[in-house]
């Protein structure tokens, strides 16, 4: 490790306790035989890390609570369009899971049958215009012709 | 700051005043602390102070717990002062305070225009506003809140690597401007 390197790990992970007992010990290993990594560790000391020691939390001035609950109380809640159009109903489903699983359960119920019953007028739609069909066709035949000419019908 | 309880943070998320007036008295002093150190001005920290407790009761109800607590508010106070600094720009503000530092209240000053020696917290800030917000906000989380790498790294939602870079940055610009700063008794100002 040459110096460079070992500037950038005592400006950062060495001050900061963030390096394992083999690398601490190779950096300081190093700091023993190099006075000028000795003299830099110093400097980041005293400029960067103990002007920093023993400052607590500060005081928040008085009236900040009051206008914090002033400000939460004079604006409205904005609810997102999330919020407003699938969360709200959602939440209630949520919150009576039985109402909610039977309601569900009739509409299903009767979209299915709905569909059935569909279903089955359109086919017998269809089958009344085969009839009619067959029955126009039928009755359209010469009476008392001989066979089937090929080609006629 | 307290750890608060988890039943006055359900409690708050419910719309308990009162419960969040706890979470308030836990955390004031966290939060107006890092808006200062942020901005260097009581009154735009006091307006970040207020923007960020407004913003938790507002997001109370989206915080799940999959975070501490604590962490997630270093997140929105220092969000929340950096934007404020960026809505006003304050580059000037260090020379402004050395070219005329009987306009800031918080240096006190002796005969020749010298700082105070023992106004040396005053003189942090000003040396606190040398550096960018980004390693101002790495700084003043570890430094004086004690946070270490991997909780600046959630608090901030970036890469434990950029933490390490930012507070390289910071603490040569640290050292440079004590080197650089002027001493008392040779005319000049001394942090």
């Amino acid at each position: 490790m040459n110096c460079k390197q070992v500037e950038q790990i005592l400006l950062t992970d060495y001050l900061d306790g963030e390096l394992s007992g083999a690398t601490r010990a190779d950096i300081q290993g190093h700091l023993r035989a190099c006075a000028h990594c000795r003299m830099f560790e110093q400097r980041v000391r005293v400029g960067a890390v103990l002007p920093f020691k023993g400052l607590g939390d500060l005081q928040p001035p008085e009236g900040l609570w009051q206008d914090i609950a002033h400000s939460i109380q004079a604006e409205p809640i904005r609810l997102s369009w999330v919020e407003q159009y699938l969360w709200g109903p959602l939440r209630l489903v949520l919150a009576h899971p039985r109402p909610a699983f039977a309601a569900v359960t009739f509409i299903v119920l009767v979209s299915v049958t709905l569909a059935v019953m569909r279903a089955t007028y359109v086919s017998r739609a269809n089958m009344r215009t085969y009839v009619a069909e067959q029955m126009f066709f039928l009755s359209n035949l010469p009476i008392n012709s001989g066979p089937f000419e090929e080609g006629v019908y | 700051m307290q750890d608060i309880p988890t039943q006055i943070i359900q409690a708050a998320q419910a719309g308990d005043m009162e419960a969040f007036r706890d979470i308030y008295k836990s955390s004031s002093g966290l939060v107006y602390s890092i808006a200062y150190r942020m901005t260097a001005d009581r009154d735009l920290a006091y307006d970040v102070a207020q923007e960020v407790f407004v913003k938790v009761f507002r997001n109370l109800k989206a915080f799940e717990f999959r975070s501490a607590f604590k962490t997630w508010l270093y997140r929105i106070a220092v969000n929340t002062a950096i934007n404020a600094l960026r809505r006003k720009p304050r580059e000037l503000f260090l020379e402004e305070i050395m070219e005329n530092p009987e306009s800031d209240p918080r240096v006190s000053v002796v005969d020749n225009g010298k700082f105070d020696q023992q106004d040396a917290k005053a003189k942090l800030d000003i040396l606190l506003q040398q550096l960018n917000p980004d390693q101002r906000s790495c700084i003043i989380l570890r430094e004086i809140q004690g946070l270490n790498y991997k909780e600046i790294a959630q608090a901030l939602k970036i890469n434990i690597n950029t933490v390490r870079s930012r507070l390289a940055r910071a603490r040569q610009g640290l050292m440079n401007a004590a080197r650089n700063a002027p001493r008392a008794g040779d005319g000049k100002n001394a942090f």
